[in-house]
């Protein structure tokens, strides 16, 4: 955990409320998202038992149930429901501009990451290949629905096309309980958004009290009421009885999710109340992008998901997630102020004012030609331990790279630019004497072909114990 | 070791017993250091029912949806003489198992053949033949039944004996034993729920470990059990059985460290006066006052064994009541373990943000390092706020 991170959660618990992390909102918000909460049934993470969903707050959501989840005729029977909307939903996002590149994108937001994966690493991944000919076909809408699903499970960091709103939460606001606390979306809320009159913490052990966001259904719940109408369905005999059973149940699951479906929103109020950091528009086209690319793969049905991916697909996915994880932090930082504070508080950036400059300085490089390297002397405002050498980068200008060079007794830290400032078309991005700088390591990345990953790298060999032919 | 008994036997008075299964032993593992718990499952408290008690909440039941399947997979891969487990056994512990001579020593298949036997009684039978068993697996392995069923082990934790039913069954090929483990969470694409694989493994190491000490006890070598178990999961949706094999030497290791501390429970109890222990459980009928009173009381005794509040505690029955107490002593364990570990032994969250703001001089070096993390972080914060002034 960051020490800034630390002193906030600190702050939360002594404030009793949460305290925010960013200054600014560094996930892109749809107009237009859908709002998604479900349970399956327990311990069977393939029998979903509900889904409610809605585009707008102010309109009833719609509510599918399952009457006997294990059944499998009418599990597909109501997931075509939803399947059939869901796609509506996304067919509004199949215009594109003269790049042909999407106009906008969906965006799916659910209560938690455990919602997220369920719908896509299951309900996505047990329904995107299922057959629409021969015994008993799933209606097509479903497994369509089913490859969406699956390609919104597979999503980069930074991607806000599926906003798991516990996770959203947790990156804009530090709250003062435990992390594993955090995961309930109800809690989280009364840390950061408390009812008039109410504290953190109060706030918080009411939302405990409301029923579980799901997946997974609240066990009581289960016992008390949900295994009766079940029960009940079973002994209906006739249409008009299943049906009453059926409204009764929906009934009792729109009681259980309603609350959920309502934080959601709220959550999104809470994001909503940031303005949006500079780089989340950039983000977001690239959102575009894959979704862009995603449609194009449906619609010239080669949209397939590999169930177990080869060891160089998932080493070419790893060095990918590595480079996009390192693109976000950066651009955070770049962003906000208050996330740029965390890196200065762990030490790895350097805050400060510039008591000297000077932009003519020259030296002689290893290769003996003079250069010029323009010095730079702050007065750190937090002690700055790294070793000479360090490369940092003005966090104003990225582009600006300066190496600390040997600091003497003054406690001032000198810093020689050796590029982005060093000609004179950029000398004048220097900054000038009296400036609060930061300096920070996330430099503006250098742009080259990423190389292909071919060979399996020795990260992702399997060993092969029953060939001893081979080697 | 059975005079430690009576310490805890007083402390828990009254209340409700449990004996401890597979399951509450691993949860020691959860919740390392906490002597409050220590004492708690020594006594062999019924912990479920102390922290609905004390936190006025209904008790956290299982899904009867999830039962249901769970004892379904296990009723289908049992089957057909357990056909099913000899071929994964064969395939993932690469056994080569000519023949298979079965034996369920499960209390109702044994009710049987020892009428009117109950209890601790019964108990105690299924122990005992579990170490017939196993001796004449080790000594006449042609012979002696392969495969055992329910078999029944002891463990000792605190001076409590805990009975151990393997639900489980232990494979004896090659002079050595194997255990398996049947679970009802999903195997998806080959990879199971991670929190949830974890505590199978946890619970597998408490098995193992009773085990290797009734190897001990008949006086074979311990590492005659395999510590590379299987675990038999249903795969992807399917009812469909398929396994996994993993080396859980690590954790019966670790295991066994705990429970060699365990006995300090009796030593806690020598710690806080004498008389301290839990109220009898108000009767099913109980008036609200009495039901109150029974909880102020358990929460007196509650109070002088000392707790360790950290991000395992969540699974903890009496976890409700720990965050309050927590929350009331404004301790930085209420945060988590992270910020409790940069914190250091400045406890109070208050003291911490005095150090922080500089309004209290560090009292000594730990304290100093604390202040000057804290303090770091104060400043950098007020300089992203706009300058130092």
């Amino acid at each position: 955990m960051n020490a800034l991170h630390t002193h906030q959660a600190l702050l939360a618990a002594a404030e009793r409320r949460a305290v925010a992390k960013t200054t600014r909102r560094h996930v892109h918000l749809s107009p237009r998202p859908l709002v998604l909460v479900g349970y399956h049934l327990a311990g069977d993470l393939g029998a979903p038992l509900a889904l409610m969903w809605g585009t707008g707050r102010d309109e009833e959501p719609r509510c599918m149930v399952v009457p006997e989840p294990r059944n499998r005729g009418l599990r597909f029977e109501a997931l075509a429901e939803f399947a059939v909307e869901f796609l509506a939903y996304l067919s509004q996002f199949e215009g594109r501009d003269q790049a042909g590149i999407c106009l906008d994108a969906p965006q799916l937001v659910v209560p938690n990451t455990a919602t997220a994966d369920w719908l896509g690493g299951i309900v996505g991944r047990f329904t995107r290949n299922l057959r629409t000919d021969g015994d008993a076909p799933a209606p097509p809408s479903v497994p369509l629905a089913g490859k969406h699903l699956s390609f919104l499970a597979d999503l980069m960091p930074g991607s806000s096309l599926v906003l798991a709103t516990t996770d959203a939460l947790t990156t804009h606001w530090q709250t003062g309980q435990l992390p594993s606390e955090d995961l309930n979306l109800a809690a989280l809320l009364g840390w950061i958004d408390p009812p008039a009159g109410v504290n953190g913490p109060e706030a918080a052990r009411a939302g405990e009290a409301s029923p579980p966001a799901g997946p997974d259904s609240d066990p009581n719940w289960d016992a008390q009421i949900l295994a009766e109408l079940i029960q009940e369905w079973h002994a209906a005999n006739d249409e008009t009885l299943r049906s009453a059973v059926r409204r009764e149940l929906e009934g009792e699951i729109r009681e259980q999710l309603a609350p959920a479906w309502a934080d959601c929103w709220r959550a999104l109020d809470c994001l909503g109340s940031l303005s949006a950091a500079d780089h989340v528009l950039g983000r977001w086209q690239s959102d575009r992008r894959s979704w862009t690319y995603h449609c194009d793969r449906v619609a010239g049905g080669r949209a397939f998901f590999r169930n177990i991916p080869t060891p160089v697909q998932d080493a070419t996915r790893l060095r990918i997630l590595e480079a996009r994880t390192e693109d976000l932090q950066r651009e955070m930082a770049w962003d906000d102020p208050l996330v740029m504070a965390a890196a200065v508080a762990s030490g790895e950036a350097l805050a400060g004012r510039v008591v000297a400059a000077d932009p003519e300085r020259r030296t002689r490089n290893a290769n003996g030609r003079t250069v010029r390297r323009p010095l730079i002397t702050i007065e750190p405002a937090l002690e700055f331990a790294r070793p000479a050498g360090t490369t940092l980068f003005l966090s104003t200008n990225p582009g600006v790279g300066l190496e600390v060079l040997p600091s003497d007794a003054s406690g001032l830290i000198r810093a020689e630019v050796f590029k982005g400032a060093n000609q004179s078309t950029t000398i004048g991005l220097l900054p000038n004497l009296g400036d609060e700088v930061v300096l920070s390591p996330y430099g503006k990345p250098e742009f080259y072909q990423r190389s292909r990953v071919e060979d399996i790298p020795w990260t992702h060999q399997q060993i092969i114990e029953d060939d001893p032919e081979e080697s | 070791m059975t005079n430690t008994a009576g310490p805890l036997d007083s402390f828990r008075g009254e209340f409700l017993r449990q004996p401890l299964n597979a399951r509450r032993v691993a949860g020691a593992l959860e919740a390392p250091g906490c002597q409050r718990r220590t004492v708690l499952d020594a006594a062999a408290v019924n912990l479920d029912k102390l922290g609905s008690l004390v936190s006025g909440l209904p008790r956290d039941r299982q899904s009867p949806f999830a039962l249901t399947r769970g004892n379904q997979f296990e009723q289908q891969v049992v089957a057909n003489g357990m056909a099913e487990i000899v071929s994964l056994a064969r395939r993932h512990l690469g056994l080569e198992i000519p023949e298979v001579r079965q034996h369920d020593l499960s209390a109702s298949a044994l009710r049987e053949a020892y009428p009117g036997v109950t209890g601790t009684r019964m108990n105690e039978l299924r122990v005992r033949l579990t170490r017939q068993r196993a001796e004449e697996m080790l000594t006449e392995p042609s012979q002696a039944y392969n495969l055992i069923r329910h078999a029944m082990t002891r463990l000792d934790f605190g001076g409590e004996i805990v009975y151990l039913e393997q639900d489980v069954l232990a494979f004896a090929v090659d002079g050595r034993i194997h255990v398996v483990e049947i679970k009802s969470y999903p195997c998806i694409d080959g990879r199971a729920d991670p929190t949830k694989a974890s505590a199978t493994v946890r619970q597998t190491a408490v098995y193992v470990l009773s085990l290797q000490q009734l190897m001990v006890e008949i006086g074979a070598p311990p590492d005659v059990v395999n510590t590379t178990t299987m675990i038999v999961l249903p795969e992807n949706l399917s009812f469909r059985p398929t396994a996994v094999t993993i080396d859980i030497d690590m954790y019966v290791r670790r295991l066994r460290r705990q429970l060699a501390s365990v006995p300090q429970a009796a030593e806690i109890l020598d710690g806080i006066p004498t008389g301290t222990g839990l109220p009898a459980h108000p009767a099913d009928g109980a008036s609200a006052d009495e039901v109150a009173a029974a909880a102020m009381a358990v929460r007196e005794a509650l109070a002088s064994l000392p707790p360790r509040f950290t991000d395992g505690c969540v699974s903890c029955p009496l976890f409700h009541h720990c965050r309050d107490e927590a929350e009331l002593h404004r301790s930085t364990a209420r945060l988590g373990s992270a910020v409790a570990g940069v914190c250091g032994n400045v406890t109070d969250i208050a003291a911490a943000l005095d150090l922080a703001e500089g309004r209290r001089a560090p009292a000594n070096a730990s304290e100093a390092a604390v202040a000057a993390t804290l303090a770091r972080s104060a400043a950098a914060a007020r300089f992203a706020a706009g300058g130092l002034a």
